[in-house]
Parts: C-alpha cells; sequence; structure tokens
C-alpha cells in the first residue's frame, strides 16, 4: 500500500470516528448509527470472506465457524476472565487464526479436488464447533451465555456511539486490508491462483503459503469482527452463532458486488444490508432467508462477476440516478424515513446497473465507459529484438 | 542457428550437463508411465523429446518441472538436486514450461500475464520493472499490439507465443516447449521456429517435445526417443529416425 | 450386548446415507458439480411423503410412485439450469448453497420447524423391529439398507457393463473430447440427474418412514455425506456404501458410549485423517 492510500485510509477512519460527534448537528437520529453499524459489521465480514475465498478463488462456507469462536471467545475473556474487552477481541481473533491455518492445512496441501473439499470441509467445520460448544459446558454446554456490555474507555461515548466507532474501526481495517492486499504481490498471487493454481506455482508462486496467509488474515478480520459484535449480542446460542445466515450473507455480499475487487463486497454488503433490513422493517423478516438464498441464486446465474464492474463503467450515471432519486423523495415528500429513501434510490439505481451497457450507448457523458489501460512506460520500441539477459541485470 | 548447441551430444563427460534425471519411475496408481528413464540436457543444447502418444514425454517434463513427484530416481538441475520440491521452488531456479494447451491466467491481461512472471521469477522484480521486462519479452514475440487484450480475445498462435512470452519474463536457463507448433498452420509454424531460433540465440538451453519430424531435424542437435516409459533411442536426429526400432515405434505407428 | 445392539443399530443407517451419498458422488465426479440443492430435494421428498400419507392415512411406501418422479424431476430441473447457464464447478457450489438455503426457508414456511412424524397407525415401520440372537433389529432402516444395498450394486453393474456408463466414464475423463467422439453430453447429464433424483427420493421416503422430519435435518446430512463420498473415493458408489457402513457402525457406537454430539466429533476425526493421508479415499479400485 503507498502511503497516499494508507492515509486516504486513515483519513476516512478518523472522519467515520468524529460522525457521532456530528450526529446533532448533522441531524440524523441515533438508529442511524445502529444501522450503520451493522453495515461496517458486514462490510467487514464479506470483506474477510472476499481475502480469501473472492481472491483466490477457494470458496468458504465456514465464515460461522470464525465468527461464533470469535464471539465465543469474547465473551469467555472478557465476561468470565475479566479482561479488557479489547483484549478479549485480539485474542478471539488470535483463536480464529490458528483455527484458519489448522483448516488450510489439511485442506491447502492436496493435490486434486482442492476447492471443493475446502468449501465443504469449512460446512464441517463450523457444525463439528457448534457440537463441540454444545458438548463443553466450559463453552456453552447447550445453555447458552449470557453476555453482560464491557467497560470501555470515556472518549468513547455513549454506548450506541461505542458500537458505531467500533465498527467503523473494524470496517477501514478490513477494507483497507483487502486494498492493500489487492494491491501487492500477494494479491496478484492470489488472483491467479483462482485463474489457473498449477500455472501459478509452475511460474513460481509459492501457492501454499500465499493461501495460507490469506486464510489467517480472513479468519483474523472473521474472528475479531465476530467477538466486536458481541457488543450487540446480549446472549448467546450455538444455534445462532455457528448458523447459515452468516456464510450466506457474506457469500451474497461479496458475489453480487464483485468477488475480483476490494470494492465488491463493500458495495455487496451495502445493498444485502439494507435489503435485509428493510424486509425486516416491512415485516418480511421470516421470508428474508427465502429471499436472499433467491437473489444469490439469481446473482450468479445472471450477474456472476458481480456489480462492481458494471458500476465504474456506468458510476456517472449511477450516481445520477441516485441523487434525482434521492431529491424526487424529498420534492414528492414521499417515505418519510432516511433509511427507506436511501434503500427506494438504491432500487431506482439497479435496473441500470444491470442492463446491457451497449443499450445505454447513447447517453454522452453518462455512457458506460471503460477504464483505459495504462500506457507502456518508456516506448523503446525494438521490434524483433534480443532478449539480452546480461544487458538486463 | 547459433553454433552452441551442437556440442552437448558429443561429449562424453556427464557432469557439465545442465539437467540431469537418472532411472526416475513413475506409477499412477498401478499403471506405469515412467520406468527408469535417463535423461540429460548439457548447456546450450536443443533436446528433441519424441514418442507415439502415451509414451511418457508428457509425464518426463511434469516430473522435470516439478508438477508430479516421480515414485523413484533424482533429477539434478545446475548441479542441484530438485528431486521433489515443489514447482514454484524449481521455476526460481531456472526452469520454465509451456503447456501443450495454452493456459493463461484468463482475468488478466496479456501483458499482465507475462508481467506476472517476471514479478515472481527468482528476479523478483517490483511491479513497474515486471511490465517494463514484460514490454520487451512482448516485442521479442510480436505480441505487443495485444498486450491490453485479454487472453481469450487473441487466436490460438499468440496464444501460444504468450506461453512462451511468460516462460520468457522469468529467465530461465532452461525452457521445456510441450507440442507449441501442434494446432497451427504451415505460415504459422515458420514464424515460430523463428522464434523458437531466437529464444535459443539468447542462451537459453531448450528440450522441446513435438511430434513433427521436420521440425525436430531443423531445430533438435539431439534426439530422445520414448516408447512405453522407457528410452528406446538417443544421439543425432538423423542417425536416430534411420533405425529400424524407432520407425516401427513411433513413425511406423503414426505414418503407416 | 449393547455394543453389538448400537453396531447393528449404526450399520443399519448406513442404507438412507448411501442412498444420498451415490447421487451426489456421481454428479461430483462425472459432471463435475457440487450439488447442495440434492440434500434439499431429498428433504422435500421426505416431507412430500409426510404430507401425502398424513393427510390420506395410506401407507407412505404407496407414495414411491409419485415422490421418485417428483425427486427425479426436480434433479434434473437443477441440472437444466447448471448445463443452461454453463454454471463451473465452483459457482455450482454457490448456486446450489442459495438453492439450500431457500428451500431451507420454504419448507419452514409451509410446514413449520417441529419434527413432524408419520402417525404410527399408518406407518407402523418406524417403531416396529424383530429381534435376532437377542439383537432387536428395526425395521425401517433394514428396508432402507436393502434399497441401498441393491441399488448400489444394481448400479455398479449397470455403469460396468452398458453404453450409458462408457458415456459417463467418458464425460469423467474429458468431457470436450467425449462429446468429440459423439456422446451427447445433455442427454447423459440429464439421464444422470434423473437417476441421482430418483435414488435421494427413496431416501426422502425412507427418512420420513424411519423418524421425524424437520427443517434443518438436511444440514446434517451434509457433513455426513460429504464424510461418507471422501472415504469412499468420489464416484464411486460402492464405495459409498462400504464407507457408509463404516462411519455408520463408527458413530453408531460412539453416540451410544459418548453422546450424539460426540458422534460427530468422530466422523470429523476420520474425515480429516483420510484428507491428510489417503485423499483418493480407500476404495479407489471399487470407482465406476
Amino acid at each position: 500500500m503507498t502511503a497516499r492510500s494508507a492515509s486516504a485510509f486513515l483519513l476516512v477512519g478518523i472522519a467515520l470516528f468524529l460522525v457521532p460527534n456530528l450526529r446533532e448537528w448533522m441531524g440524523f437520529p441515533v438508529y442511524i448509527l445502529v444501522f450503520l453499524y451493522s453495515t461496517f459489521y458486514w462490510i467487514t465480514q464479506a470483506t474477510s470472506w472476499n481475502i480469501l475465498s473472492g481472491y483466490s478463488g477457494y470458496f468458504s462456507f465456514g465464515q460461522s465457524a470464525f465468527v461464533g469462536t470469535g464471539l465465543y471467545a469474547t465473551a469467555i475473556f472478557s465476561a468470565q476472565y475479566r479482561l479488557n474487552f479489547f483484549l478479549a477481541v485480539l485474542l478471539a481473533g488470535l483463536i480464529t487464526t490458528l483455527l484458519a491455518l489448522a483448516v488450510g492445512f489439511v485442506a491447502f496441501r492436496l493435490r486434486s479436488l482442492r476447492g471443493e473439499i475446502f468449501t465443504l470441509l469449512t460446512f464441517v467445520v463450523a457444525f463439528v464447533l457448534a457440537a463441540i460448544a454444545q458438548l463443553s459446558s466450559f463453552v456453552d454446554g447447550g445453555q447458552g451465555r449470557v453476555l453482560t456490555p464491557p467497560r470501555y474507555p470515556a472518549f468513547f461515548g455513549s454506548y450506541n456511539d461505542l458500537i458505531f466507532r467500533m465498527g467503523a474501526i473494524a470496517a477501514v481495517i478490513a477494507v483497507g486490508a483487502a486494498y492493500a492486499i489487492q494491491h501487492s504481490k500477494l494479491g496478484r498471487g492470489l488472483f491467479a491462483i483462482r485463474d489457473d493454481e498449477d500455472v501459478a506455482e509452475a511460474l513460481g508462486t509459492p501457492t501454499f503459503r500465499y493461501k495460507m496467509i490469506a486464510f489467517a488474515i480472513s479468519g483474523f478480520l472473521a474472528g475479531a469482527a465476530g467477538g466486536m459484535n458481541s457488543l450487540q449480542v446480549s446472549y448467546l446460542t450455538t444455534d445462532t452463532t455457528f448458523n447459515f445466515i452468516v456464510p450466506l450473507f457474506v457469500i451474497l455480499m461479496s458475489t453480487l458486488g464483485g468477488r475480483n475487487h476490494w470494492l465488491g463486497p463493500v458495495i455487496g454488503a451495502v445493498l444485502i444490508y439494507s435489503l435485509q433490513e428493510r424486509l425486516a422493517g416491512a415485516g418480511f423478516a421470516d421470508s428474508s432467508q427465502i429471499i436472499l438464498g433467491a437473489v444469490l441464486a439469481l446473482t450468479i446465474l445472471v450477474v456472476p462477476e458481480g456489480l462492481y464492474v458494471r458500476l465504474r463503467a456506468i458510476w456517472r450515471l449511477a450516481l445520477a440516478v441516485f441523487v434525482i432519486a434521492l431529491a424526487a423523495q424529498q420534492v414528492l415528500g414521499v417515505f418519510d424515513s432516511i433509511l427507506t429513501r436511501f434503500f427506494v434510490a438504491l432500487v431506482v439505481v439497479l435496473p441500470f446497473v444491470v442492463v446491457p451497457p451497449r443499450r445505454l450507448a447513447g447517453l454522452g457523458w453518462f455512457a458506460p465507459r471503460a477504464v483505459p489501460p495504462r500506457p507502456r512506460p518508456n516506448p523503446a520500441p525494438r521490434a524483433n529484438g534480443r532478449l539480452d539477459r546480461e544487458a538486463a541485470r | 542457428m547459433s553454433g552452441t548447441g551442437s556440442g552437448g551430444a558429443a561429449r562424453p563427460d556427464p557432469s557439465p550437463m545442465l539437467l540431469d534425471c537418472r532411472d526416475i519411475h513413475m506409477d499412477f496408481s498401478g499403471l506405469r508411465a515412467l520406468g527408469g528413464v535417463d535423461f540429460s540436457a548439457a548447456e546450450g543444447e536443443i533436446v528433441a523429446l519424441v514418442g507415439p502418444n502415451g509414451s511418457g514425454k508428457s509425464t518426463l517434463v511434469n516430473v522435470m518441472s516439478g508438477a508430479m513427484r516421480p515414485t523413484s530416481g533424482r533429477i539434478r538441475f545446475g548441479g542441484v538436486d530438485i528431486t521433489g520440491r515443489k514447482p514454484h521452488a524449481i521455476s526460481r531456479l531456472g526452469i520454465a514450461r509451456t503447456y501443450q494447451i495454452p493456459r493463461p491466467f484468463g482475468t488478466m491481461t496479456v501483458l499482465g500475464n507475462v508481467a506476472f512472471a517476471a514479478s515472481f521469477s527468482a528476479d523478483a522484480l517490483p511491479q513497474r520493472e515486471a511490465e517494463q521486462r514484460a514490454w520487451e519479452c512482448l516485442d521479442f514475440t510480436k505480441l505487443a499490439g495485444v498486450a491490453h487484450q485479454l487472453p481469450g480475445a487473441i487466436n490460438l498462435q499468440q496464444r501460444k507465443f504468450l506461453e512462451l512470452a511468460r516462460a520468457l519474463a522469468a529467465r530461465p536457463r532452461l525452457l521445456m516447449l510441450d507440442e507449441v507448433l501442434t494446432g497451427l498452420n504451415p505460415a504459422e509454424i515458420e514464424d515460430s521456429l523463428d522464434l523458437i531460433r531466437r529464444i535459443h540465440d539468447s542462451g537459453v538451453t531448450l528440450i522441446i517435445v513435438e511430434h513433427l519430424m521436420r521440425v525436430i531435424t531443423q531445430l533438435a542437435s539431439r534426439l530422445v526417443v520414448l516408447d512405453r516409459g522407457k528410452l528406446l533411442a538417443q544421439g543425432d536426429p538423423g542417425d536416430v529416425m534411420g533405425r529400424e526400432d524407432v520407425i516401427t515405434a513411433y513413425l511406423g505407428r503414426e505414418y503407416a | 450386548m449393547l455394543y453389538v445392539q448400537t453396531f447393528v443399530t449404526g450399520v443399519l443407517s448406513a442404507g438412507i446415507l448411501t442412498l444420498i451419498a451415490v447421487g451426489f458422488s456421481l454428479q461430483w465426479r462425472i459432471l463435475k458439480l457440487v450439488n447442495l440443492a440434492h440434500f434439499s430435494i431429498v428433504l422435500l421428498c421426505a416431507y412430500l411423503t409426510y404430507d401425502l400419507s398424513s393427510r390420506t392415512g395410506i401407507d407412505p411406501f404407496v407414495f414411491v410412485p409419485v415422490v421418485v418422479p417428483a425427486g427425479a424431476l426436480l434433479t434434473m430441473g437443477c441440472q437444466w439450469l447448471f448445463d443452461h447457464f454453463k454454471v463451473t464447478v465452483f459457482n455450482s457450489l454457490l448456486l446450489t448453497f442459495g438453492l439450500f438455503i431457500m428451500v431451507e426457508g420454504i419448507i419452514t414456511d409451509i410446514w413449520g420447524g417441529d419434527f413432524l412424524r408419520i402417525n404410527a397407525a399408518i406407518s407402523p415401520y418406524s417403531t416396529k423391529s424383530f429381534t435376532v440372537f437377542g439383537i432387536a433389529v428395526p425395521l425401517a432402516p433394514l428396508i432402507a439398507f436393502a434399497v441401498a444395498a441393491l441399488l448400489v450394486f444394481g448400479a455398479a453393474v449397470y455403469l460396468q457393463r452398458s453404453y450409458f456408463g462408457k458415456a459417463l466414464r467418458a464425460i469423467a475423463q474429458d468431457r470436450e473430447i467425449a462429446t468429440a467422439y459423439g456422446v451427447n453430453y445433455r442427454r447423459v447429464s440429464t439421464l444422470l440427474a434423473a437417476g441421482n433424483g430418483a435414488a435421494g427420493a427413496l431416501a426422502g421416503v425412507l427418512v420420513a418412514v424411519s423418524g421425524a422430519v424437520y427443517p434443518t435435518a438436511s444440514e446434517a446430512w451434509i457433513g455426513l455425506v460429504f464424510a461418507v463420498v471422501i472415504l469412499g473415493g468420489i464416484g464411486s458408489p460402492l464405495g459409498a456404501l462400504v464407507s457408509a457402513v463404516l462411519i455408520g457402525a463408527v458413530t453408531g457406537v460412539g453416540s451410544a458410549q459418548w453422546g450424539t454430539s460426540a458422534a460427530q466429533l468422530i466422523m470429523f476425526i476420520i474425515l480429516i485423517l483420510v484428507l491428510l493421508w489417503k485423499t483418493e479415499g480407500l476404495f479407489k479400485r471399487l470407482r465406476v
């Protein structure tokens, strides 16, 4: 990561940290903070998943194994041993890092069917961890665990300010990590593994090590963020932690947004969490599982490459439509909740994103355009030239 | 063709061999693909590896590049024992290969593919220098015009050249070409032969797996014939191809 | 005696497991698809059997001619999706995961989240058993085991001898070359899907007959079937039967000793050991 992008992420982090101070001045209600916290939480989880599964193509169904382990570990360290909450979250992250390394050690060494076996294995791991938690009275013992809010330094503000700020920190760290990895050698290696692992290895990529590193980072982020989410949970059970909702959400978010880019999971998380939240708000919480499952299946069939690529080509148009949709709702005075207006505007933009780009060709400045490739740096054409081994060294 | 390649076959002393395989066995769950093959290549040689389908050529290439671990036997490269090392470690010692069916990274541009190889080679070039070298390799293989295309958008010959450019970007000492000419038309074959010669002239030792006899006699300084996992014959291409047993085993089945 | 009893019960539980595993395994090896929707279809068929039998008050086995075609059709529908949209193996995992989650939600919507059981007066199989040398042999799992064994041996012989079996092997080796030599991929994949769906539907009927159905039952099968398929070798019906018997016996005895959660753990440890040391499964020779 260059110094410039690092400072950009730092600035975004600081700006987000200050949002609660400016909340009353900006005039939005407290529940927006809570909504944004959850969005940040899901951005973190989806990004964590994408760092391994999106970049390298090894799909994990075991995100809940990390989230659940992180939650239980934080609960045990923080509530039972009275450890500092932030330390407990970090320890939880370390434990899930080790878990990731153990699973990776088994699956990544295989010579054939690595991908499929990895996926099914992660699926089973979550299941077995739930069984262990059920068995062990130290962890859960089938009784569940009651959580108490932790103590925290005063500068984090009220409890709602705290969770917002924690979520923002987690999301900035996770997205920053995803950005840094994508623009590093590790990221290029992971992309090559996704395209053709054997060739990547034959060209000098230490594929096993790269996958282990990516999985470890992914596991740390998932476990630490899971532990952080104990701020929002008052009662833990194995059913509500080691379930399919977490993997469904992160897979859907990353896939819908686009798995090849660090922004994909962010876009997907914003879309899907808003959808889920509005569904719950409209009383469809029970059906959300069916709807989200269907959205995942449709995404794979209709836009398997995700929305990011399309959004990048038409971002001018998408932004314009979004602003117009928001303004129109303001002028017409429909949907008084900010969240609903935001969501409606997203829904209005969606058709323009999904429509084939050539249909939008006549829109002039707003028309889809491809990003131009980086030009040749130093055009020294030596067509038909020789490869001078010594000269280049 | 430069004269560096001609001396290798005649040299009696095996020690200056760049690559040296001894008694390679390879079994696939009961099926014997290689049964005790000795194979070597000296610095600057062009060794042609031929044999009918299923004779074990591709298996031998896979074993030498580390993609498969031999059941038994030793492989030395530049004096170092590389048996059982991982492919990425072997590639960093200076062995590169191409694939019979080109296998470019589908989501990277042509330039990206080549730059990737440069940055993951032993030189570990940073991105900018890797792209610089990639441009040189693309000039060399006449692919600079399609540098920003995705591999799916270029034709078969260009994809085969891309395989070569990508292998060259790592600046290998030894390059194994697995049927680079298969599926090309006569004009494209001439182009490719020219390119292969230029690669050899730049100082790369070559092992070529090939079916076209015309090509072998034009290029190779030494010919090695495999049949059913065993070494059948080796030596000067003209001599070996005149041998009775080679004709029945290989040419006989192909052309009779 | 307790050991022998739990051993027998465990071994017999292999029947249903095998019936689910065979289709999943063949589809994975031959069509290069990991079809999680297979588990949903088995569960749907179990619910369908429960529903029809409970509504009409007729013996559940009477509905086999309805449920089996339904399972076959559903699986063929999935296969059509895979073929029509040219879904890759990794996308098939994500796609069918979406379907899996969706069906779980739909089942909960229609039938609720409770355990449902066909009334014993209509379906006496789940409670009936007979005694051999002092060992109780439960009837329903015994039927399931017999059906599974018949099907597996039948399939093994058929696939070894028939043109269809040859076509399957050719596709498993190299799909492009197989189609170039005249194998009609769409027809073969559809037929295989029909067979897989039918076997899965039979498993569904037997699930409903031998015990309770509930919406998350399919989640537990995935782990077990995965272990069975890996242990037996992907694409091997006979291997699936043998490893299902092994896993059934071990988890049967284990769960009697230490409880069902511990049995899960044992299954998992076996799976990890196989993955670490014997990736191609224990019974590679039995592959189709």
